[in-house]
């Protein structure tokens, strides 16, 4: 499943996502949208979001960082 | 029925669990979010043991910690509501479903001040922020308003103004507070107007997000044109489903030496409590001391 992370350098929910992520070797993209427009838009009109984190887990919109969900979504026990 | 259930996600509800859980007690977390207030701290120079460590890393570590005792934790979770019925408790939650627990340790932090303004709920997270540390960098070339005069606000502004195009600040105090030193450091900033003795009163827009804001003082009304709006006016106790205890005015629950409210069986923890010193270190001893008198509880409550 395609993981994707929108993130800015100082956010810290967006740290707490990615070392969740590492902890159990999931496999993901991180997007800086301070620095790339094009990923701010894009998740703008997948969440309605312009805050970040955002996850994008397969098609499925995480909207901040929600480790209950985001095991349930990547089925991680 | 559980023993104990823990409601909050902060170093005070952690510690709790951890402590719950060492001595064989059958329990759940309910957090709403994990990590309370001190994950937005970028850095953490005062918990012992960490000459220099980040809130959102230290936090991680209490999580990872809790769950090498397989706590269960469920995040993403309100509770609506606590109501005690003989010797036990219910526990009522956002997503509909109910636990009961014969104790409840409250350690449910402290959440950002709202304005309570038109507008706000509508543009949450579509250009209205709570956490300048997770969205300010988005503001490049961008207007940026911030509401509030201490040093939150001020950090805020720190953040913003060298990357925005402009940045407003508006603050209900003829003059803004916070430190000095940091006070001086922002207002040398050219791209920032200040509006002292002002407040926001209402944020327009349109599907896009914020365009707008209202800001009044006695004399006038003005409309400024912005991309967002950071709120940074405090913080308040996040106490208010929990109806039937006793709490100060600032809605913080009153506990005692041994985290005891005044309702048998309920006890609270960290930055919802009414203890004045709100510190990580002190959040999470204090969680400890909660989760062993909820314990001592118990053992009292099965004796009987």
């Amino acid at each position: 499943m395609k993981v994707k992370l929108y993130t800015t350098p100082t956010c810290p929910f967006c740290t707490m996502a990615e070392s969740f992520f590492k902890e159990n070797s999931i496999e993901f993209e991180a997007v800086n949208v301070a620095e790339d427009r094009d990923a701010l838009e894009e998740m703008r009109e997948k969440s309605g979001q312009s805050g970040v984190p955002v996850i994008d887990v397969g098609g499925e919109i995480v909207i901040g960082f929600k480790r209950g969900q985001l095991k349930e979504l990547l089925g991680i026990e | 029925m559980k023993d104990i259930v823990i409601i909050g996600g902060g170093p005070a509800a952690i510690t709790a669990s951890i402590y719950a859980a060492r001595q064989g007690m059958d329990l759940m977390v309910i957090a709403e979010e994990l990590g309370g207030q001190a994950i937005l701290s970028s850095a953490i120079e005062n918990y012992t043991g960490f000459e220099l460590i980040s809130g959102a890393e230290l936090i991680g570590k209490f999580i990872s910690h809790a769950e090498e005792f397989g706590i269960e934790i469920k995040d993403s979770v309100r509770v609506t509501d606590v109501k005690k019925e003989g010797n036990s408790f219910s526990i009522y939650r956002s997503d509909g479903n109910s636990c009961r627990a014969r104790a409840v340790i409250v350690a449910s932090g402290a959440r950002p001040r709202k304005l309570g303004i038109a507008g706000e709920e509508e543009f949450v997270g579509r250009g209205l922020a709570y956490c300048a540390i997770c969205d300010a960098p988005i503001y490049k070339d961008k207007t940026a308003l911030v509401v509030g005069g201490g040093n939150s606000a001020l950090d805020a502004v720190r953040q913003l103004a060298p990357i925005a195009k402009k940045v407003y600040m508006v603050d209900v105090a003829p003059e803004l507070g916070g430190e000095a030193v940091l006070r001086e450091r922002i207002l040398k900033f050219p791209n920032l107007e200040v509006f002292n003795s002002s407040e926001l009163t209402e944020i327009q827009g349109d599907s896009d997000g914020i365009t707008s804001v209202t800001v009044s003082n006695p004399d006038k009304n003005i409309e400024i044109k912005t991309d967002g709006v950071f709120v940074e006016i405090g913080w308040e106790a996040s106490s208010d489903f929990v109806k039937m205890v006793k709490k100060n005015k600032k809605g913080e629950i009153i506990i005692d030496s041994d985290n005891r409210t005044d309702v048998l069986g309920l006890f609270a923890a960290g930055d919802v409590t009414s203890v004045s010193k709100k510190q990580v270190i002190v959040a999470a001893g204090a969680g400890a001391s909660a989760a062993l008198n909820a314990i001592d509880y118990l053992t009292r409550l099965k004796e009987k």
